[in-house]
């Protein structure tokens, strides 16, 4: 779901402190931040020896005036699984708060997961690898300049602040690349309790939604975990702004209307 | 052929030397192989299914790393088996680990679907430990499968990855315990340390056995011949060919298994036969006349003991070859080892022990004032033949009596493959089986291959059927399949009082929603054991927790009768199959080898003897003596075993060396004008001292066996002195007095015969 978070994680361009990797990653993260959105997107589950599963989903966001984020996310395909129903409330201060609603079951069911790295949807994300999760809970260094492609990052290291942070979120460490022009994040590798690179994460088709409020979204992301060979591929095919997304969507009713 | 030695005797005894050596330089090369899957060919049915299966699902090989203790729920226990599965889970070949830090606790609980980890944190105070013990208590997930009923022990299971080097596995996992030392004991175990510890006592029973092989050979001899010729002649010859047979391994590209052992032992035991015979003939020349000359002494050596001492290593070659029936691939190796070296130790018995006479002096008999020195020994086979030419009737009627009740035990035989029951009960290796076993479900696993549309409904209420008929069945420690993900899904979404709980879902689209929650549930990792990735292949994983051979055939032959009519049943596989059913080929491979091993040998014996005759009185004592072997192991409680079921094809060929040598003689003494019982009395006290030596030198070859660290190779060892002994009673006593009775004209002087 925290796919979702990201998407919105990138934002800002305020111009001071540019070399303060906190500074940087606090931008990145509130030029992401959209109001509203509806999204149609498509994952591609990759077993790395030639099987795929395709999800099809439809979710809409809302950010609300007290900043919770709230999403709804509907599957539409495989057949089977058509109709089942996410709504994730996203708290600032707690653990978020999911229900699923299962078509067979015609029933909604809360869901309480205390863990930050559990896969998303079966697939190579999970939550705490999208996630700069609270930018207080990680420190942050610097590393310089560095290409992905032809674009200049800067290159920055994000440490959990505390072992219980690191076992939490299921990685030692991580470098972000972030795009000295737009703030974006191109490219992130999680590294293991070993020091070697357990998964990357890839960016692109970077497409600025609003350009007055300087608003990015990331159509195009590719994880790849270097243990198994397994690989997910999420692309948003739809993406419009709404900041007005209907609230009637966001309530286990609509989930079980569907 | 004695000219040519005498002429070549040097180039013989460097060129003899040369090739061992040669072979020596390539026996530091040799590997050691003690995996289970070794032992089977590779087209055996539940070794294929199992490497499919494991194809699928990945491996099913554990490591696993059990801390022991008053309570494992303490603060200092549980924060030294977190670092240590920090460790742990690091480690390259480990695919992943289950702990009580890794397993999930999902269950439903005030309307909502929890999802937590099994330890949700490190208890400090004994009210949060019992609170812990609670929690886990109620979670099948992980009680007995990484902690025990008890809290006395808790695993760390590492699922391997396949071609894993378990030597530098165990050495790591060493190295992880070594840094997080603690006051609770560490126990290994899983099949990889099993492997280890077969590694390591394959080296030290080499180490030790041989030595003392050779060493009792040594006393044997010296005390057989009191001559330093007689010694050492038969031991080089003995050592050469251990050296050629033992090199020829790593040439083949084979590996040492734990059937090899018995290998350099056998070349101990059988490989100074020929040179005893020679030695001891070589005696008798010298005896008669000691004045002849070298050259005519090898000569009358040669035309006396070439053609026996040849059909002799031919029978025993034949027996041996016999292995290659077998159906473990060791043995038939072991077959072809033996042959080529006792092939080798005949060649240097005919070339290199005559070369070598020819240039040592020659021995200095021990004579009674001008008589020569008759020892006790021979008194008693002068005797035995006294006895035997008297009461052969007598003797026969008591013979098969003896022999129809050991017999008897035969009925009691079984038969056991199990890698575990190789050790002694005490071993730590079995007492570790036993606490998994008892503990966490068992480490030997068999699995059923489901193929088709898994998320079918109507197959998975099969597999749920399966699991309850299965999980109560004797040796089942835990069963596991999608069914039962099913259920806890089911119980953790619905309420006790919806239709569907702790029910498989009714529809296609139910199992298909419940898998897709179960896959946001965990790692996409955890549900690779149970299904595949596009939902076309299901496995039940069946854990075993008794693991004896007995008990997994049952279970096997319930499973397939159960899964008869299941269309969706691709196959049946598992270490627990693959070792079941080399279980049931160790038998068909007994009466095979055995079969083959007679048939031979008395074809054989029909020809060097030119008679049907022959063949049929070899039989008896051959016979006779596994008869009396099988009731012995019936009645001892020794069973088949991947090296007891080599010993009949060894013991044939061994064995009617003696009877024929014996038959050689007699028909010699009596074409020489004596009659049947003089030359039956003749024939003991000469030849049959030969044969007692040489049997009891085989015996004493065998004994070392008996200090063996594993259990079937020690019983190798009783069973080889046993039946070496009844094979010498058979050619001493049993042929005589057939010979007395049957009178067969084949044996008559060949003049009188012809006209």
């Amino acid at each position: 779901m925290k796919v979702f978070l990201l998407l919105g994680l990138c934002c800002s361009l305020a111009a001071f402190g540019d070399n303060d990797p906190k500074e940087i990653l606090r931008k990145s993260r509130e030029q992401a931040k959209i109001a509203g959105l509806e999204t149609k997107t498509t994952l591609e589950i990759h077993d790395g020896k030639g099987s795929t599963r395709i999800r099809e989903t439809t979710m809409a966001m809302r950010i609300f005036p007290d900043g919770t984020e709230k999403r709804v996310i509907i599957f539409l395909s495989p057949a089977d699984v058509k109709g089942t129903g996410m709504l994730i409330v996203d708290n600032d201060k707690k653990e978020d708060d999911m229900w699923i609603y299962m078509p067979a079951l015609r029933k909604s069911r809360k869901i309480v997961a205390s863990e930050k790295s559990k896969s998303f949807m079966g697939s190579e994300f999970s939550n705490s690898d999208l996630s700069i999760g609270n930018l207080d809970e990680f420190t942050y260094q610097l590393e310089g300049s560095d290409k992905v492609g032809d674009e200049n990052c800067w290159k920055i290291q994000v440490m959990p602040a505390t072992p219980s942070i690191a076992a939490d979120y299921g990685v030692a460490y991580k470098i972000m690349w972030i795009s000295q022009k737009d703030y974006m994040p191109r490219k992130t590798q999680f590294f293991g309790p070993d020091g070697s690179v357990a998964k990357e994460l890839t960016f692109s088709g970077i497409k600025l939604l609003d350009p007055k409020a300087n608003k990015y979204y990331i159509t195009h992301m590719e994880m790849k975990n270097l243990k198994n060979n397994r690989f997910s591929v999420m692309n948003m095919d739809q993406v419009s702004v709404n900041p007005q997304v209907k609230e009637e969507y966001f309530t286990l009713a609509f989930l079980e209307k569907q | 052929m004695s000219e040519f030695i005498y002429r070549f005797r040097w180039p013989i005894i460097i060129v003899s030397w040369l090739i061992a050596i040669g072979f020596a330089i390539l026996i530091p090369s040799i590997e050691i192989d003690a995996e289970v899957e070794a032992l089977v060919p590779h087209n055996m049915e539940s070794k294929l299914n199992t490497d499919k299966i494991e194809d699928t699902f990945g491996g099913t090989d554990m490591v696993m790393i059990l801390i022991q203790s008053d309570d494992v729920l303490k603060e200092t226990t549980l924060y030294r088996l977190q670092k240590i599965e920090s460790g742990f889970s690091r480690l390259p070949q480990v695919e992943r680990v289950l702990s009580l830090f890794t397993m999930k606790d999902i269950r439903g609980t005030d309307g909502a679907m929890l999802v937590d980890p099994a330890l949700p944190f490190i208890p400090v105070t004994q009210e949060e430990r019992d609170s812990v013990r609670t929690m886990l208590s109620n979670n099948d997930m992980v009680m007995h499968v990484v902690v025990s009923d008890d809290f006395s022990l808790a695993a760390l299971i590492g699922i391997i990855q396949k071609e894993t080097d378990d030597r530098v596995l165990i050495d790591s996992v060493n190295q992880i315990l070594a840094r997080n030392p603690g006051p609770e004991e560490i126990i290994l175990g899983g099949f990889p340390i099993v492997g280890q510890s077969i590694t390591s006592n394959i080296l030290k029973d080499v180490k030790l056995l041989l030595p003392l092989s050779i060493l009792f050979i040594l006393i044997i001899l010296g005390l057989s011949f009191r001559d330093l010729k007689g010694v050492l002649l038969p031991l080089s010859v003995v050592l050469m060919s251990i050296l050629v047979s033992l090199g020829l391994i790593p040439l083949f590209g084979w590996k040492f298994a734990l059937v090899s052992v018995l290998l350099p032992v056998m070349m101990v035991a059988i490989g100074n036969n020929y040179g005893i015979y020679l030695v001891n003939r070589y005696h008798e020349i010298l005896k008669r006349g000691p004045a002849v000359d070298k050259r005519s002494l090898l000569k009358e050596l040669s035309a006396a003991l070439t053609k026996p001492i040849l059909l002799c290593a031919l029978t025993t070659i034949a027996g041996v070859l016999a292995l290659l029936t077998h159906i473990i691939v060791p043995a038939r190796q072991v077959g072809i080892l033996a042959s080529i070296g006792i092939g080798w130790a005949l060649i240097l018995s005919l070339f290199y022990i005559p070369a070598f006479l020819a240039v040592l002096p020659k021995s200095k008999i021990r004579t009674k004032g001008n008589r020569p020195h008759i020892t006790p020994f021979e008194h008693f086979l002068f005797r035995t033949g006294f006895l035997v030419t008297r009461k052969p009737k007598t003797i026969l009627m008591i013979a098969g009596l003896l022999t129809a009740i050991i017999g008897i035990g035969m009925i009691r035989l079984t038969v056991e493959g199990n890698t575990i029951k190789f050790f002694d009960k005490k071993d730590p290796v079995r007492i570790t089986s036993n606490l998994i076993d008892r503990n966490f479900g068992g480490s030997q696993t068999l699995s059923i291959q489901f193929q088709g549309d898994i998320k079918d409904p109507d197959l998975l209420k099969r597999m749920d059927q399966y699991e309850n008929i299965l999980k109560n069945q004797k040796g089942v420690g835990q069963v596991m399949s999608l069914a039962s993900v099913m259920r806890l899904m089911s119980k953790t979404l619905l309420d006790p009082s919806d239709p569907g709980y702790n029910n498989i879902p009714d529809t296609r689209e139910g199992v298909a929603q419940y898998l897709e929650l179960y896959s946001m549930s965990g790692d996409p990792e955890d549900f690779e054991q149970l299904i595949d990735f596009n939902y076309e292949n299901a496995q039940l994983l069946i854990r075993i927790d008794e693991a004896s051979s007995k008990t997994i055939l049952g279970l096997v032959r319930q499973i397939r009768e159960l899964t008869r009519e299941d269309p969706m049943v691709a196959c049946i596989g598992g270490i627990g199959l693959i070792s079941a059913e080399m279980t049931d080929s160790l038998v068909t491979g007994q009466w095979r080898s055995t079969f083959f091993a007679i048939v031979v040998v008395c074809l054989l014996v029909m020809w060097i003897f030119n008679t049907v005759k022959a063949g049929l009185l070899v039989l008896f004592p051959l016979g006779t003596a596994c008869i009396v072997l099988f009731g012995i192991m019936g009645w001892l409680g020794i069973p088949f075993d991947p090296a007891t079921t080599l010993i009949t094809s060894v013991m044939i060929g061994c064995g009617v060396d003696y009877t024929v040598q014996y038959l050689w003689r007699q028909r010699s003494e009596m074409d020489s004008g004596l009659s049947r019982p003089r030359a039956i009395i003749k024939t003991l006290y000469t030849t049959g001292q030969a044969i007692s030596f040489n049997a009891i030198a085989v015996m004493v070859g065998f004994t070392p066996l008996l200090f063996s660290a594993f259990r079937p190779i020690r019983f190798f060892g009783m069973m080889m002195v046993v039946s070496i002994f009844i094979c010498l009673v058979g050619a001493l006593v049993i042929v005589p007095a057939i010979n007395l009775v049957w009178k067969p004209r084949f044996m008559e002087k060949r003049v009188i015969r012809d006209s």
